[in-house]
């Protein structure tokens, strides 16, 4: 009796000890568990902030119309005064541009002011052939597209008189860039400033915001840590008016992958090639 | 009576066939016509329609052109001339 006593109670204590222990990994069994679990958490929370961010980032779209305004005149010597006056009245419209940014890629355009030409006088050249002289004004256009993965950007140019079209490459390269802590206030955006030499020396003012943290700007400023909403050169201003997110995929041309892409000095060459045939007065004849 | 017409027809029929196999063809006909001209003198009252002459009219057109220079972020602008000749009847 005495023996299945002392067995009964060294059974229960072995149990008791066994239970302890049980308890005992158990409760560290819990604590690694909720400690894997908080850790999990964590890189859950984590992981869903990272891919909303990324999300956020290279999935953008924004568009961003802006208005540029002149500030200096220009004078052609061998246009009348007339026509100058003019010209300088038309400039006078702020010119309306356009960027279209998606996925890390963008296209930015202007809408040219309207054209005009007029009659600058009529002479007599011989006793059959009169002479008359036009005026025209053709606005500029300017069409500059950006791919995430080029550090540049290829720009379009139109010469219909010489019946030439192409892109040409061109990587920003700046003399001097300041980082400033001027803070200017554009819709709502927090803007800081950045001032930038160019290779002529021409002194720019950037104004750009991280509220909208993606590298994106109009013309070619477009390497400075947030969207750029003014420019403010010597001879113009451009101003963000309105910033939403209506850009779809195909706002954002693609370049035309028929025309030729100059780079570096070919680049440079052709342009010093077109301007010079450019600039030849051209001879066409017309039977009516 | 029958065979007596009946030879006729017959021998009527053969001397026609066989003079018809030998009339040489002509392709061409001469036609003669005769026309009489009559001598016209202009009148000094009439007057004389005048020759058409070319004239021209040239136009000369004077365009500013301009395109955006990026690394410069300056507008340059050019005057290119364009001449037209226009030639027509007056």
């Amino acid at each position: 009796m005495e023996l299945i006593l002392i067995t009964l109670t060294g059974v229960r204590t072995l149990i008791n000890i066994d239970h302890k222990l049980v308890h005992h990994y158990c409760k560290i069994l819990v604590h690694i568990f909720n400690l894997i679990l908080h850790t999990m958490k964590i890189n859950i929370i984590i992981a869903l902030f990272a891919s909303t961010l990324l999300t956020n980032l290279s999935g953008q779209h924004l568009k961003i119309e802006y208005e540029r305004t002149e500030l200096e005149n220009l004078s052609s010597p061998t246009m009348s005064g007339e026509f100058n006056d003019k010209v300088n009245l038309a400039r006078k419209t702020p010119q309306k541009s356009f960027l279209y940014y998606a996925n890390g890629n963008s296209f930015f355009k202007n809408i040219p002011r309207s054209s005009f030409s007029q009659d600058a006088g009529t002479s007599q050249l011989d006793e059959t052939t009169k002479k008359i002289k036009k005026e025209v004004f053709i606005d500029v256009d300017i069409k500059i597209y950006h791919s995430r993965n080029d550090k540049g950007s290829f720009q379009y140019f139109n010469y219909p008189r010489i019946n030439d079209e192409f892109y040409g490459y061109v990587e920003m390269n700046y003399k001097k860039i300041d980082y400033k802590d001027d803070v200017l206030k554009i819709d709502n955006y927090f803007c800081k400033l950045v001032e930038v030499t160019l290779i002529n020396g021409q002194v720019t003012k950037i104004w750009y915001t991280e509220d909208i943290p993606v590298s994106t700007g109009p013309l070619g400023f477009n390497t400075f840590p947030g969207v750029v909403l003014r420019v403010e050169s010597p001879s113009y201003v451009m101003t963000a008016v309105k910033i939403s997110n209506d850009a779809r995929e195909g706002d954002v041309e693609k370049i035309n992958s028929k025309l030729k892409v100059y780079r570096g000095d070919d680049f440079i060459n052709k342009m010093k090639k077109v301007r010079e045939l450019n600039s030849k007065p051209i001879l066409q004849e017309i039977k009516l | 009576m029958k065979k007596v017409l009946f030879s006729a027809l017959i021998i009527a029929g053969t001397t026609f066939a066989f003079a018809k196999d030998n009339v040489k063809s002509t392709n061409t006909l001469k036609v003669d016509k005769r026309l009489s001209l009559k001598k016209v003198t202009p009148s000094v009252e009439k007057e004389v329609v005048s020759v058409k002459k070319i004239c021209g009219r040239l136009v000369y057109t004077e365009e500013q052109h301009s395109y955006y220079d990026m690394q410069t972020n300056t507008i340059v602008t050019e005057t290119v001339g364009t001449y037209t000749h226009y030639t027509y009847w007056c």
